[in-house]
């Protein structure tokens, strides 16, 4: 019997209303981020204002909208700057003599204790508030991540007899990572890469809800979450909306990473 | 004297204990010119950690490895480069020994990319389809497919050729047959053994078939614990054995 | 009926394909029936059917096991595991992750026989579980049944695993390659072992093994696979002094022996198993037989030679 693939599947759903939301944000915005309308503070839905307004009477849709863009931007760049420098970490502890390797693997290791959010908070404070602060602050925890996945995956494929067949007829080390480390990893990678801009995107709202992101008059979700929390019981649904959008959001992504992981070994196992 | 290993004992420290674990203690091999030489023993005699040192794969903890008279520790970086294209491998299991990103046409460039790097395309192209053929494959219906395409005993053909490739003066088979069937087996050896008389390439044939190795080899070394039991002409120690562990060996295969 | 597996006409297919096509046969009280065959050629598939482990995508498509006089096929899952469990002992091929590495040899060779008895019964287990390692061997089996797996050897672990798969005193003992991750000389004392055990616990046996010198050893039965059909069957003595399928032919001459003359090449097969092979309406071996014929091409009927010794082929 085949098994349907429901991670894949809710995961992508979930993943393209961002996406949608994000793209919609750059063609149809009905209203600017900081435009107010005093008149109409705490509306509820309406047809001027789809999702109501929060409590300076801004236009909670456009908000959210233009909350995706930071959403998206900050975790994947975060991501990225994380992963890169992650994997070069441990592709070089992995490939270095002995000593080198315990250095780097104790230093990932200590950088791994501290919790993500509080690593970035510290940062986050040294550096100064912002955008792009937050994102150096996120790609800072992402690294010992991606560097333990890498260091894992290079001392697996060393051992593989393709690797050593290779070494056997005199290819380089860089060559050995790149055409027949690499490949192996790539699957792993775009998992490990997907779950983590979910992890990225709820890090970034965080540290908004916490001041240290997005900085008020912009738009994020966390910001407008951390807005909301004082008019949770006169005007929920401006703290409602956000927080369904971050979850669609964190939840995709994870579902995302998960359920290609599915597909992908479902396909290695075939052959 | 083409290869030769003198001395070599090999030391792995086990992780939290202090005593140390010797996989191979004071073994010496020595290989001529166009010589086929047999190892035989058990899982965890040694037999792998040897030929892997001699192929310069690992080093040993003491001995010295000497290829053309000359100690591969002192050899500069091209001659150093000559050695590792002169002593090739091929490996117990040819489904892991290829990377199954590749096709088959990638798979067989890629020593000669390394090894050569100004050949041009198409005499690279020529080359490996000449081998194909020497070893029994079709180019025409292996070059574009991945390994996983095809059965072990194709697999092995082709690792042989990817080794042959390089035109060796040492092949190194490591138990290269105990992961096909019985009658993959014997076409794997017999084409070893015509391959030899074609090119007169030495070969250390590793197995823990006393049987098989009696086929293809002219000198046999019997191994136990990181030790040799036993060396000598193959028809001499299977003939008249005198170490009791090589006794029960020949013993066991008649059953 | 006397016979304790009895197979008739079973055929095996996945999505793509036949992976058995026709496996019929029985066997009797006391006796060691042996498939020799390639990998691939169905050998495990047909153990794997008559201890209902069938892979997820795999169906039978008709045919009928019968064990003990009952057919599995058709019995619910839950007697399936009963009647398995009362009757048959398993010998897995890979004898190094067979065992748990974490728990001790007590708590697994126990395990089988509590789940069938009830709980109370450890200690009684425990003390058939010493007795059942001494008879396959082990001369300190207080010791054996404290320690971990990472302690034995690889013989040892097979004796365990051969002991446990003894524990509910099965009357059909099914066991996947025994020796093949064995050394040469634990691999004759493991063929020793079952030729007492048959006769002890007057059991049967149903080995596989691509080992020739072990199959003449220990066989009273040899099935012959290739491709997933079986293609000749005859008692040991039958199969080795007469063989008549050329497969079987190539395949006993082409194990490497000491005595065989070193200057000759050695026999071989040419060719591999292809996918057209196993499609064929008629003889799977067509492709690589030295001996073949236009009408092998047609569906090929069994031919009995003997009351116990049947062919499939046209010579």
């Amino acid at each position: 019997m085949k098994k349907r693939n429901y991670s894949l599947i809710i995961g992508i759903i979930c993943v393209s209303i961002i996406i949608a939301l994000f793209i919609l944000s750059f063609i149809y915005l009905p209203y600017s981020v900081d435009q107010m309308d005093t008149k109409n503070r705490f509306a509820s839905p309406s047809s001027s204002h789809i999702l109501g307004t929060d409590q300076f009477g801004r236009d909670i849709f456009s908000r959210i909208l233009v909350s995706t863009r930071s959403a998206l931007l900050v975790s994947s760049s975060s991501v990225l700057m994380g992963a890169l420098s992650g994997l070069i970490l441990g592709a070089l502890a992995a490939l270095s003599p002995h000593i080198i390797e315990t250095i780097l693997m104790r230093f990932i290791d200590a950088m791994m204790a501290f919790p993500g959010i509080l690593s970035a908070m510290v940062l986050s404070a040294i550096l100064g508030k912002g955008v792009m602060n937050a994102s150096i602050a996120i790609a800072f925890f992402m690294i010992p991540v991606f560097a333990r996945l890498s260091y894992s995956m290079i001392l697996e494929s060393k051992k593989r007899e393709y690797v050593k067949a290779a070494k056997s007829y005199g290819a380089s080390m860089p060559r050995l990572v790149v055409f027949h480390m690499l490949p192996e990893m790539v699957t792993r990678l775009i998992t490990q890469f997907s779950s983590s801009i979910g992890a990225a995107i709820l890090t970034e709202s965080s540290l908004s809800f916490l001041g240290l992101g997005i900085q008020p008059p912009g738009a994020s979700l966390g910001l407008m979450l951390s807005e909301a929390k004082g008019y949770v019981l006169i005007e929920p649904y401006q703290a409602l909306w956000p927080g369904v959008v971050l979850s669609i959001a964190v939840l995709g992504f994870s579902l995302l990473g998960d359920g290609i992981n599915e597909y992908l070994n479902r396909e290695v196992d075939y052959e | 004297m083409i290869l030769e290993a003198r001395n070599i004992t090999k030391e792995y420290r086990v992780k939290g204990r202090k005593e140390v674990f010797s996989a191979l203690s004071d073994v010496s091999l020595s290989l001529e010119m166009g010589e086929v030489l047999g190892i035989v023993g058990e899982s965890g005699s040694g037999k792998t950690t040897l030929s892997e040192i001699a192929g310069g794969m690992r080093t040993p903890t003491k001995g010295s490895i000497l290829f053309e008279g000359k100690d591969i520790s002192e050899m500069k970086k091209d001659e150093r480069r000559d050695y590792r294209k002169n002593v090739q491998f091929i490996f117990q299991s040819p489904k892991e020994s290829m990377n199954p990103y590749f096709t088959v046409r990638g798979i067989l460039s890629e020593p000669l990319v390394i090894n050569y790097p100004d050949m041009d395309k198409k005499e690279r192209e020529e080359r490996i389809r000449d081998m194909l053929l020497r070893v029994g494959m079709d180019p025409e219906t292996t070059l574009s497919f991945r390994p996983s395409h095809f059965s072990g005993g194709q697999l092995q053909r082709i690792a042989i050729a990817r080794a042959l490739l390089l035109s060796p003066k040492v092949l190194i088979c490591d138990e290269c047959t105990s992961a096909l069937d019985v009658s993959l087996e014997a076409q794997i050896v017999n084409l070893l053994s015509s391959l030899k008389k074609e090119t007169g390439v030495a070969m250390i044939f590793i197995s823990h078939d006393i049987s098989l190795v009696r086929y293809i080899s002219d000198r046999i070394m019997v191994m136990k614990d990181g030790k040799v039991v036993e060396e000598g002409d193959t028809e001499i120690v299977i003939s008249s054995p005198h170490n009791d562990y090589t006794k029960t060996l020949i013993e066991t295969s008649f059953l | 009926m006397s016979d304790i597996l009895n197979l008739s006409s079973l055929f095996v297919k996945d999505k793509r394909r036949y992976l058995l096509r026709d496996i019929s046969f029985s066997l009797g009280e006391e006796t060691t029936l042996v498939f020799i065959g390639e990998s691939g050629s169905g050998k495990t598939m047909t153990l794997k059917s008559i201890l209902g482990i069938l892979p997820e995508d795999t169906e039978v498509e008709k045919g009928s096991v019968t064990l003990m006089g009952r057919d599995i096929l058709s019995i619910s899952e839950k007697e399936k595991r009963r009647l398995l469990c009362e009757n048959v002992g398993f010998v897995p091929q890979n004898t190094v992750n067979y065992l748990h590495p974490l728990l001790r040899i007590s708590d697994q060779i126990t395990d089988g026989y509590t789940t069938l008895y009830g709980k109370k019964t450890l200690g009684e287990a425990m003390e058939k579980a010493t007795r059942l390692l001494e008879s396959v061997g082990i001369t300190d089996p207080e010791r054996v049944l404290s320690s971990y797996p990472s302690l034995l050897s690889g013989g040892m672990k097979q004796r365990v695993n051969i002991a446990s798969a003894l524990m509910n005193d099965p009357s059909l003992l099914i066991s996947d390659e025994p020796t093949s991750a064995l050394d040469k000389v634990v691999q004759k004392q493991v063929s020793e072992l079952y030729i007492e055990l048959k006769k002890k616990r007057r059991m049967s046996l149903v080995v596989v093994s691509h080992d020739i010198v072990f199959v003449k050893k220990i066989a009273d039965v040899v099935a012959v696979f290739y491709a997933g059909e079986i293609v000749e069957i005859g008692k040991s003595s039958e199969i080795f002094s007469n063989p008549l399928h050329p497969y079987t032919k190539a395949l006993i001459s082409l194990s490497p022996s000491l005595m065989k003359d070193k200057s000759k090449p050695l026999g071989e097969i040419k060719g591999y198993i292809t996918e057209e092979d196993r499609r064929r309406e008629g003889c799977p071996f067509y492709s690589r037989c030295p001996e073949r014929r236009k009408e092998c091409m047609n569906s090929v009927d069994v031919r009995k030679v003997s009351e116990t010794h049947s062919v499939r082929c046209v010579l």
